[in-house]
């Protein structure tokens, strides 16, 4: 069992938790996995407010001690806040998907959590926002795009109800990370036996068309129901939101990130706008 | 990118600047005690805190950690003020930090691993010693000032310094070294006390500081001057640097990284030294202030430099008329916090080996006055103690099987320089056998000097006729023991007579 993979889906409390753990036991029994369910509880240290500003013997002990004792009590509120959060996420899983799951409860920053356990990640599932941000009118959470360039795993970013997914849109443009991403819906089951649209707008080129046809003849031959479409316009982000609501797909997969982060300074990155645009699942593939 | 920043400058800033105040007040009185105890003007230990402090806020690998002009650095510089001069210094400063940055490159940081925390508590002692006698000049006779008055004056300091902080409300708000220093310049200008004040000490810094290059020939003759101090500066500076990380990343539960601060400390001193500075390194009571008033990222860091060059620029007239016995009272508080006191207590529970090595370091220190030696002294010492104990994990059994005429001897433990003796005298050698059996399978072999050990030991056992058979070599071991052992090689018998 310790060698199987598992999706890793992380969760914070917030409105979209349930949804998260939807999905990821969607993914994980879509392919005979296990569920990992993740809670990172960030508690920076407690600081003091004494501006006396003298030291005297044995200052330095006595203050690590009082620190000390300031971050254990707060500590042991936020344990117990995180073993409510994952117990009700596991019994939730479990009432409703017939899939292993397994608990996992960190501490510190969400990536290195992540990255901790990067052997055993098959996919990371998030939710769109988190906790931090609540009330925000931005539409997409501080943590993903983070995780998401330092991931090599699938993400999933979850909308905030839970749909099961019948058909899917595959964003294509004819760069390597589209054909690359086409070829990764092929190699899985995860897709396999659910409509799927592979959607081009724009690049009106014959390597880009060509590209098309051959990854719409890879997944058709790999057994997959799909159609090819190459919408004209040079919206990209709108073209594909149209199409998206139109046949009401229930998932977008798109390859992610293209540039670098350099060059994303100045012109921005499509998958950013995507996953800020529109509210409904995506799956990012590496 | 903005995460970082964010982390690092903004996500505590009313803390910060608060605690980066409370630090630059108790700054100013050290940065011109240090400078006096170096021999020179108060303004190059306070051009030397602000630059310091302000760069390593920007480069240093350890939010929230305070460094500045120090004692420990000022110690090591006061011969070569004396011979040479302060333009020497600056070289001398600049030097240093080109060292520091070449250890950040060469990760010696991680060198910190080998001293031990007898070492490093004997650092601290010995820190602490010498803050405290390097004020001790200020309590002799001297021209111009009246020893009972300076006597009243410190003690009257030290009753602030530590009596404010209890008084409910205002004793927290506001910072005890400053409420000191206030008030013992306002009783010593109203009683007319015969006291030195800093003006009597030198000049004092009236603009911010200019880049200037050292003026000093650029010959071989001046490299070789300043390079001996530059060493023992840029290895006290990160040793000490060192330290004050441990203890602040156990005050606050994270961990610094500490090759980008050796880099940082180098690039701190380089910079300082072309402003007219002194070097410096991290400081630890003033670390421990900045984490108790509430500091917890950069900002704080960078507050304290920015904020203690206001104060001097502006106020350098008021400056200059405090007594020398109020900075000596709040020298004697960093003296009196630096030191570790709870290792009086625990020279009971500890065992003696360590006891000796921590008094080792301080008896070092305070005998030359130089903290890299007692730390090298330090670091051999556990190092001799570690092996002592080591050693005696290396036992010989020995079994005779009189039916096969043999004699079976088995090797325990670890086998290294230092058991490799004992190893060789517990075979018999002269023993008449025809057959030995050597069982090193529960052995490890450590040296060249534990290989030829045992290579001693077959090739004497041969020249008396006696069959040797070596088994049970585990796979470290045997590499050490193919790369330099020469008993299965032909010429065994000739080399060891070469011995």
């Amino acid at each position: 069992m310790t060698t199987k993979k598992h999706i890793l889906a992380c969760i914070d409390g917030s409105a979209v938790t349930e949804s998260v753990c939807n999905y990821a036991a969607w993914y994980a029994s879509r392919l005979d996995l296990s569920v990992g369910l993740l809670h990172v509880s960030d508690i920076p240290a407690s600081t003091r407010r004494d501006l006396s500003g003298a030291i005297g013997v044995n200052s330095r002990q006595l203050l690590l001690e009082e620190l000390t004792q300031l971050d254990e009590t707060r500590a042991k509120v936020v344990n117990s806040y995180s073993n409510a959060l994952v117990q009700d996420a596991k019994s939730h899983i479990n009432s409703d998907f017939d899939v292993p799951v397994f608990v996992y409860q960190r501490r510190g920053k969400l990536l290195p959590a992540i990255e901790h356990f990067k052997e055993k990640n098959h996919a990371i599932v998030m939710g769109r926002r988190g906790e931090d941000h609540k009330n925000d009118r931005i539409n997409i959470g501080s943590q993903i795009e983070t995780v998401a360039r330092a991931a090599s795993t699938p993400i999933l970013i979850c909308s905030e109800q839970f749909k099961l997914p019948t058909s899917y849109l595959i964003a294509f443009d004819g760069s390597k990370t589209a054909i690359k991403a086409s070829q990764m819906v092929a190699s899985s089951q995860l897709l396999k036996g659910m409509q799927g649209h592979i959607v081009m707008i724009g690049n009106d080129n014959d390597a880009s068309k060509k590209s098309l046809a051959a990854v719409t003849e890879q997944l058709k031959s790999s057994g997959f129901t799909v159609d090819a479409h190459h919408l004209p316009g040079s919206d990209v982000v709108e073209g594909l939101l149209t199409f998206q609501t139109e046949k009401k797909t229930d998932l977008i997969v798109i390859g992610a990130y293209g540039h670098s982060k350099f060059q994303q300074l100045f012109i921005g990155s499509t998958t950013t706008q995507i996953i800020a645009k529109t509210l409904s699942p995506i799956l990012l593939l590496r | 990118m903005l995460n970082v920043i964010k982390e690092h400058w903004l996500s505590n800033v009313k803390g910060d600047v608060l605690a980066g105040m409370v630090v630059a007040l108790a700054l100013i009185p050290e940065a011109i005690a240090f400078s006096i105890i170096a021999g020179v003007d108060p303004q190059v230990g306070l051009y030397a805190s602000f630059c310091i402090a302000v760069v390593i806020a920007f480069v240093g690998g350890r939010p929230a950690m305070i460094s500045a002009a120090t004692g420990a650095m000022a110690l090591l510089m006061v011969t070569l003020v004396k011979d040479h001069g302060l333009q020497y210094l600056l070289a001398a400063t600049v030097l240093t930090g080109v060292l520091q940055v070449i250890f950040g490159f060469l990760k010696l940081g991680n060198l910190m691993k080998y001293v031990s925390q007898s070492v490093i508590i004997g650092f601290i002692n010995a820190l602490a010693i010498l803050i405290f006698m390097s004020q001790l000049p200020e309590l002799m006779p001297q021209d111009g000032s009246n020893l009972w008055h300076v006597y009243t004056l410190v003690a009257l300091g030290l009753l602030i310094i530590y009596g404010y902080p209890h008084i409910p409300k205002i004793g927290k708000i506001i910072p005890s070294p400053l409420v000191c220093i206030v008030l013992v310049t306002i009783l010593a200008i109203v009683f007319g006390a015969e006291a030195r004040t800093i003006s009597d000490m030198g000049q004092l810094p009236d603009t911010i500081p200019i880049f200037l290059l050292p003026d000093i020939p650029l010959n071989i003759d001046t490299l070789l001057i300043i390079l001996p101090y530059s060493i023992s500066l840029a290895i006290v500076g990160l040793l000490e640097s060192m330290m004050t990380m441990t203890i602040i990343d156990d005050l606050t539960d994270t961990k610094g990284n500490r090759n980008k601060e050796c880099k940082g400390q180098g690039i701190a001193n380089v910079v300082s030294g072309f402003f007219g500075g002194m070097a410096g390194c991290a400081m630890i009571g003033q670390s421990i202030i900045n984490v108790k008033s509430g500091g917890y990222t950069r900002l704080s860091t960078l507050i304290a430099g920015v904020f203690l060059l206001l104060m001097v620029v502006f106020l350098s007239d008021w400056l200059k008329i405090i007594p020398m016995a109020a900075l000596v009272a709040v020298m004697i508080m960093v003296s009196v916090g630096t030191f570790n006191w709870s290792s009086f207590k625990e020279l009971k529970t500890k065992p003696l080996q360590s006891n000796l090595v921590m008094i080792t370091t301080v008896a070092v220190v305070v005998a030359t006055h130089n903290l890299a030696y007692g730390v090298l002294i330090g670091v051999l010492l556990s190092a001799l103690f570690f092996a002592n104990k080591i050693e005696r994990y290396m036992s010989v059994d020995t079994q005779l099987d009189e039916s096969k005429q043999t004699r079976y001897y088995r090797v325990n433990g670890q086998v290294f320089f230092s058991s490799a003796e004992r190893l060789i005298e517990s075979f018999d050698i002269k023993e008449a056998i025809p057959n030995v059996v050597i069982d090193v399978s529960e052995a490890h072999f450590w040296d060249v000097t534990a290989v030829a050990a045992i290579d001693k030991v077959i090739i004497k056992f041969r020249r008396e006729g006696t069959e040797v058979e070596l088994i049970g070599l585990n796979k470290a071991s045997q590499a050490m023991v193919e790369k330099f052992g020469i008993h299965d090689k032909s010429d065994a018998d000739n080399s060891l007579s070469a011995h």
